[in-house]
């Protein structure tokens, strides 16, 4: 599982334009497996589906992103979830990696390589996992 | 003795003579030469008049009686068919066989006539190597006294050799006295054609001679005579030289004193002694008829026959007494043998030098010596007789002296005592051993190793001339006296030769003179045949221009058929190629011949030539002027020294209407022709010519007295001395042209009137239009302002477009005509120069974005941070003249660059100074100012050197397709340049057509004081101007709309009223915070409203005048009324807004916020996104593109209109939200003109803006937006 073409990814936005915008950003690095979704609903509905990556708008009108991303977690904590969100929002944004998210993007010009940068530390933490499973998960029960 | 002793057979005949005829009495030709029969072609027996005729013979078919006569006479035979040879001889009648013998030598032009008739020269060498020469002489028909003399000298000569030579044949036969007497006489007759011949012998005792053999009338023929006469030695001719044994020749005996007459026939007499061994023994006596016969030639003959004969009669006198000496008769004959010989190779032999080494070896064997030579004397260089050996014939085994120097040079005094001998043509006989041992020679004769040896002395011309000597080597040789006889003979001989020699030589100079002419001599006969040709007339044969038939058939043959025995000259001239000759051809006195005598006279025909030329020239260039003056009508008038008429030509009278007669010897200031030059020449003289002009134009009255313009023209008149006699005038009608041109001048003025009538006309008419144009661009905007569909939207922005430009055109004229009539002054403040050429930029800024341009700025770190100054004038400059670099420039860059003109740079200083208008020297030198420099650099289209001439003239552009590609009025440089001079500034252009222009404007600026700049005026809007109360007058009701429409962005309470009557009717009751003022209205006018608001009402509130009159003085008068401000209509909604604002009491407006107002009436509606980023994210997905175009398109309005009901609502917070959430795809699409509203609204709050602010922004948003999905729509959508 070394491979941005084998990543699961889904994406949530409100804002269907830069919903899109944000697809064509991750499928231009060669994701295929990518879903969207319009609101967190939708979003959490499909968790069955096991994603490896969430990317989730932060502010969103019916459910907010952070309520998302703790619905996730509960879910399943292995999903790495990365915060999309706006240059007013770092502070929120920062905050959300406390709740288990893996990383957060800002919006604007670099988001391209922003993406690109997380998917890659993603995979790299995936590969290690995967070598070191029962010490990874060991360590993981250490904190629950 | 038989009398016919020469009998020759036709072999021998022909050997002689080739060129031989033999005539029988039928005129047959029974034999002939050789070399006659193959050039004519001859055969036996054909009749000889058919053949030939006799030139000097008039009857063509002469008989054989004919032919006798003419025996003896030289006559010319002339083929009948062959005409290149004729034969030149004689007829010698023979009595016994009845026939006729001609001899003849051939006469012909030239060796190549004879060559082909296959004759070699060397045929025709027997006859003699003078031939030719003879033959050349003939034909130059140089038979002068001196040439007949040599001829006859050569003949005579050549006839005595042949003759002697036959002679000492013939003598050689003859035995008995008589037979060797009666030979002499009969060679004599033969030879020498003479009448009389005796010969006298003397008798046993030696005292009478007796008459021996005779010839001749007298004596009839007689071998022996029966009865001899005697005569005593002593007694009269023949006994006186029988006594002295010396010849005596009388030419005429008449003048003879001791001749004795007793025959009146006999006037020549020639008496010759015969002498053997120094004893006379006999005289030959002839005689002739006529006087002067005999020559001296004759007498050597004689003595020569009578040396010849005097052994042989000697001897026969001997053997008549059977005193018979054998051996010395052998000897005697062997050596007559050799003489014989010796002197026929003389006779013979064409080269004169072999002739003699043969003749010197024939002679030595003959006579048995060892060696035979021949001295002649010479003078050396001391002028002293010296003798040298010439030629030498050696016998075998002895030593040739050729090379011997000894015996080249020796004096004559080597001769000692035999000189004299020698000197009296003695021979002398020397014995080697004999001789004494002083003798001079005797060396050289010892070196020679001579015992014995002969000088046989020869003289020619009566001169001492050389010697033959025989030297003999073995023996001591003696002499005998027939011996000597025969080699003094042999010497005799060789006098002849060397006289024939000599005269063949002369006779060749002289041959020759004519033929070295430079000048060609030809000679043609009669049919024009050319006979004869020097060098140069062979030239001129060949000459060019001549023709192809050739100077024969051009001249000759015509010329040949002009001559007739009358007319005997021709003069005539030709060309040859480049030469021309003048020539003279004359009929020979024979009329056998034309000599034609050519005379090069090249270089005086040239010289005529060139003067023909010359005059031909002059000629026709008189012609041509003559034409001229006729044709063009020019009059034509000459004065004198004093102004005095002299003449005038035909011209001149229509003209003037005064004929010569009328004129003539009056002066011109008399009859008003005076001109400025006439004028000048009766003040200070004709010199006064030098100083004045070519030409004037006069007023002048003619006869009729009608005013008529002339045109006059005077120059020098010259005599033939080259004095200046007077002047020349040319007259010519101008009336009609200066008629046309005095209209031209007034139809000028009056345009000039016109033109500045059609400038106020244009000013007042301007504010008429400026009115209602202010209400048709106030509608545009608003209307603008509202949602309308794309095609409506179309519509207004052609419209707005017109009407923009037609309030520029009306602008600019105004501006003009303000400038014009000194409305325009300036209104300097403190600006920054950064910032006004940031403006610049920012204002091009639209029009360059969608060129391929880079607009570059370079301010010079020198400049000065502030000036003081016109700023907005300037920035109207700079606007100008950038604004056309952006608008002629497709590509490439537009610099505009900053810096200071340095004065103390020489060159700089000049070249700005030279470009300087006017007025330069008030401001330079002033230190307070700076002279500036802008320089806008552009690569546009450029301009022609033409246009730049007319470019800063009203209404100029370059052509009008220019107007029509870029549009413009053509007055923005005509302003820009007004308002550079207005500050005393300049200007200077510099354009190539196709390539760029650069423009260099200075201007002499004060420097100003940076603190002092004001800071960017802001629009300010602020909540607190809710409340405020504005009154706008205005009579106008669509303009009242307009002001309205702007106010309201304001938010303030508008009171509206028609006019200033009513306007001071509310402000009596009600207070306002604001009045805006139109000023020209019915009723009350804006001016009386303020004054009475003013003076009568003292109410201080602000009045903003708004008119669209622009004039200064309006202004001025406003102000001065007690308005506080003006606005110009049409406005801008900023510039209203900006006064506005700027009266408000701030105090009472409270806070001030910058807004930008969108400007949403740009003309230039750019494109307003940009899909870059989203087109790179794509990666060449058109798909992603179009669907995201899809969503922006399909979202975006519901957005905007959530927004609006959000605004209406007040719902800030979802507002700000709803802002936030369409910021991502407003900067995705790149729509960047709202980026910074859309942050501004998400971050909106109450303390940093006011609603109404909210609402420009959404406003603005909203229009942007729509705008964008009319243009993706439009551009984008596939």
């Amino acid at each position: 599982m070394n491979n941005l073409k084998e990543l699961k990814v889904f994406i949530v936005d409100d804002e269907i334009y830069y919903l899109n915008i944000l697809a064509q950003h991750i499928q231009n690095l060669g994701c295929h497996e990518v879903t969207l979704f319009t609101n967190g609903a939708d979003c959490l509905a499909e968790l069955p589906e096991r994603p490896d990556v969430i990317f989730l708008d932060y502010r969103m009108d019916t459910l907010s992103g952070f309520d998302v991303l703790k619905s996730i977690k509960r879910y399943d904590s292995d999903i790495f979830i990365v915060i999309i969100s706006g240059q007013s929002d770092i502070k929120v944004a920062v905050d959300s990696l406390k709740y288990g998210a893996f990383e957060y993007i800002k919006k604007g010009d670099m988001v391209g390589d922003n993406i690109e940068n997380v998917l890659e530390r993603i995979l790299e933490v995936k590969s290690l996992l995967n070598q070191a499973k029962p010490n990874l998960l060991r360590k993981l029960f250490q904190f629950f | 003795m038989n009398r016919k002793s020469i009998i020759f057979n036709i072999e021998q005949l022909n050997r002689l003579f080739p060129f031989y005829l033999l005539i029988d009495k039928q005129l047959k030709i029974l034999s002939f030469g050789s070399d006659i029969g193959s050039i004519f072609k001859l055969v036996e027996q054909s009749k000889f008049s058919s053949k030939f005729h006799i030139i000097t013979l008039e009857n063509n078919n002469p008989t054989f009686k004919d032919l006798m006569s003419l025996t003896g006479q030289k006559i010319i035979l002339k083929h009948k068919t062959e005409n290149l040879i004729t034969l030149q001889g004689q007829f010698e009648y023979f009595v016994d066989q009845n026939q006729i013998l001609f001899i003849g030598t051939p006469n012909f032009n030239s060796l190549t006539d004879l060559s082909l008739k296959k004759i070699i020269s060397f045929d025709l060498d027997t006859q003699g190597q003078n031939q030719e020469l003879l033959k050349v002489i003939a034909n130059q028909e140089l038979i002068t006294e001196d040439t007949n003399k040599i001829l006859l000298t050569i003949h005579q000569q050549k006839e005595s050799l042949i003759g002697i030579n036959n002679f000492a044949a013939n003598m050689l036969n003859q035995v008995t006295i008589d037979e060797i007497v009666w030979t002499i006489i009969e060679d004599a007759i033969s030879r020498f054609g003479l009448e009389d011949c005796v010969v006298y012998l003397i008798d046993e005792n030696k005292k009478n001679l007796i008459q021996r053999s005779a010839y001749g009338e007298k004596q009839k023929e007689a071998h022996q005579i029966l009865n001899p006469i005697k005569i005593k030695i002593g007694d009269g001719i023949v006994g006186r030289v029988a006594l002295t044994g010396k010849p005596i020749n009388i030419r005429d005996t008449t003048k003879s004193p001791e001749y004795i007459i007793d025959d009146k026939e006999r006037y020549s007499e020639l008496a010759v002694p015969i002498i053997a061994n120094d004893e006379v023994i006999g005289v030959i006596d002839s005689e002739h008829s006529a006087k002067n016969f005999f020559t001296d030639q004759h007498l050597v003959d004689f003595t020569i026959i009578a040396n010849l004969t005097a052994i042989k009669i000697r001897n026969a006198i001997a053997q008549e007494k059977h005193d018979s000496i054998e051996e010395s008769v052998l000897r005697n004959i062997k050596m007559l043998k050799g003489v014989a010989q010796a002197t026929e190779e003389l006779v013979s032999n064409s080269n004169f030098v072999t002739a003699i080494e043969k003749g010197l070896e024939i002679l030595g064997k003959a006579v048995g010596v060892d060696r035979a030579y021949i001295y002649e004397n010479t003078l050396n260089s001391k002028n002293k007789i010296v003798t040298s050996q010439r030629y030498e014939w050696v016998s075998l085994g002895i030593t040739s002296q050729k090379s011997n120097d000894r015996i080249q040079n020796v004096p004559l005094e080597y001769f000692e005592r035999f000189l004299p001998l020698l000197y009296e043509n003695k021979t002398i006989s020397m014995v080697v051993s004999e001789l004494e041992s002083e003798f001079p020679a005797l060396e050289i004769l010892n070196s020679q190793s001579i015992k014995s040896l002969l000088i046989v002395p020869i003289f020619h011309r009566n001169i001492f001339w050389g010697f033959i000597g025989y030297d003999d080597c073995t023996t001591e040789r003696k002499w005998a006296q027939d011996e000597l006889l025969l080699l003094e003979n042999f010497a005799k001989s060789f006098s002849g030769a060397l006289e024939t020699a000599t005269a063949a030589k002369e006779l060749k100079d002289m041959a020759l003179f004519p033929l070295e002419n430079p000048n060609p001599v030809v000679r043609v006969n009669l049919k024009g045949e050319v006979i004869l040709i020097n060098e140069p007339g062979k030239e001129l044969r060949h000459a060019e221009g001549i023709g192809n038939t050739g100077i024969e058939e051009k001249i000759y043959k015509r010329l040949s058929n002009k001559f007739n025995s009358k007319n005997r000259v021709e003069i005539f001239e030709i060309t040859a190629g480049k030469k021309f000759y003048s020539a003279e051809a004359i009929l020979s006195e024979t009329n056998e011949y034309i000599n034609i005598y050519f005379n090069d006279i090249t270089i005086r025909k040239e010289g005529e030539k060139a003067i023909i030329q010359s005059n031909k020239q002059l000629k026709f260039q008189e012609e041509k002027y003559r034409n001229i003056i006729s044709n063009m009508n020019l009059g034509l008038l000459e004065v004198d020294n004093h102004d005095t008429i002299q003449f005038c030509n035909q011209s001149f009278t229509e003209i003037s209407g005064f004929s010569l007669d009328e004129i003539k010897g009056k002066k011109t200031s008399n009859l008003n022709f005076t001109t400025p030059i006439t004028r000048a020449i009766q003040r200070e003289g004709i010199n006064s010519l030098k100083n004045n002009p070519d030409s004037h134009e006069i007023l002048a009255n003619n006869k009729n007295g009608e005013a008529r313009w002339w045109l006059v023209s005077y120059a020098y008149n010259y005599n033939d001395e080259n004095k200046v006699v007077g002047s020349i005038g040319i007259y010519l009608d101008i009336t009609k042209q200066k008629k046309l041109e005095i209209d031209l001048e007034n139809a000028l003025l009056k345009s000039q009137k016109a033109s500045e009538s059609k400038e106020l006309f244009l000013a007042n008419m301007s504010h008429e239009i400026r009115t209602p144009l202010n209400g048709i661009i106030g509608m545009i905007r608003e209307l603008n302002k509202e949602q309308v569909s794309q095609k409506q939207k179309g519509y207004l922005k052609s419209a707005m477009k017109a009407s923009r430009h037609l309030l520029s055109i009306v602008n600019n004229i105004l501006e003009i005509t303000k400038i014009e009539t000194g409305e325009l002054n300036l209104n300097p403040i403190h600006f920054s120069v950064q910032e006004l050429l940031n403006d610049v930029v920012s204002i091009l800024e639209p029009q360059i974005k969608y060129k391929d341009i880079i607009l570059n700025i370079c301010i010079d770190k020198n400049v000065p941070k502030a000036f003081e100054a016109d700023e907005l004038r300037i920035r109207q400059i700079l606007i100008n003249l950038a604004g056309n670099a952006v608008k002629f420039t497709d590509k490439g860059e537009i610099n505009i660059d900053c810096s200071l003109v340095n004065m103390t740079d020489e060159h700089g200083c000049n070249d700005y100074l030279a470009s300087c208008t006017r007025n330069c020297d008030l401001v330079i030198g002033d230190e307070n100012h700076t002279h500036l420099k802008f320089t806008i650099r552009d690569t546009g289209v450029g301009m022609n050197e033409q246009f730049l001439s007319h470019l800063f003239e009203k209404f100029q552009q370059e052509d009008f397709t220019i107007s029509r590609k870029f549009g413009g009025t053509g007055l923005g440089l005509f302003i820009t340049k007004k308002l550079i001079d207005l500050m005393f500034g300049s200007i200077k252009v510099r354009s190539t057509k196709g390539k760029g222009t650069e423009i260099d404007v200075c201007l002499p600026l004060p420097v100003g004081d940076f603190s002092k700049v004001k800071q960017k005026e802001t629009f300010v809007i602020d909540a607190s101007l809710k409340n405020a109360k504005v009154l706008l007058v205005e009579d106008h009701e669509i303009n009242r709309a307009v002001a309205t429409n702007t106010l309201s962005l304001l938010e303030v309470d508008i009171t509206e009223v028609e006019n200033g009557q009513e306007a001071v009717a509310l402000l009596k009751e009600y207070s306002f915070d604001l009045i805006l003022m139109d000023i020209q209205m019915p009723i009350m006018g804006g001016l009386e409203a303020t004054n009475i608001i003013r003076n009568e009402l003292k109410i201080e509130t602000p009045i903003i005048a708004l008119s669209a009159n622009a004039f200064k003085s309006e202004i001025d008068l406003c102000i001065k009324t007690g308005m506080n401000d003006y606005v110009t209509k049409p406005f801008e909604e900023q510039e209203l807004i900006r006064v506005i604002v700027k009266h408000f009491n701030l105090s009472q407006v409270g806070k001030i916020k910058e807004i930008a107002i969108p400007n949403l009436t740009n003309e230039d509606k750019d494109t307003l996104y940009d899909l870059k980023m989203l087109k790179e994210l794509s990666r060449g997905n058109t798909d992603f593109v179009q669907k995201m175009l899809h969503l922006f398109i399909d979202t975006t309005p519901i957005y905007l209109e959530e927004m609006r009901t959000f605004y209406d609502t007040k719902d800030i917070a979802s507002l700000k939200n709803l802002a936030h959430k369409m910021k991502a795809s407003i900067d995705n699409m790149g729509i960047n003109s709202i980026k910074q509203d859309i942050l501004d609204v998400e971050y909106y709050n109450q303390e940093n803006g006011s609603l109404k602010k909210m609402n420009l922004l959404i406003k603005k948003i909203n229009k942007v937006l729509l705008e964008v999905i009319n243009q993706l729509k439009e551009k984008e959508l596939i």
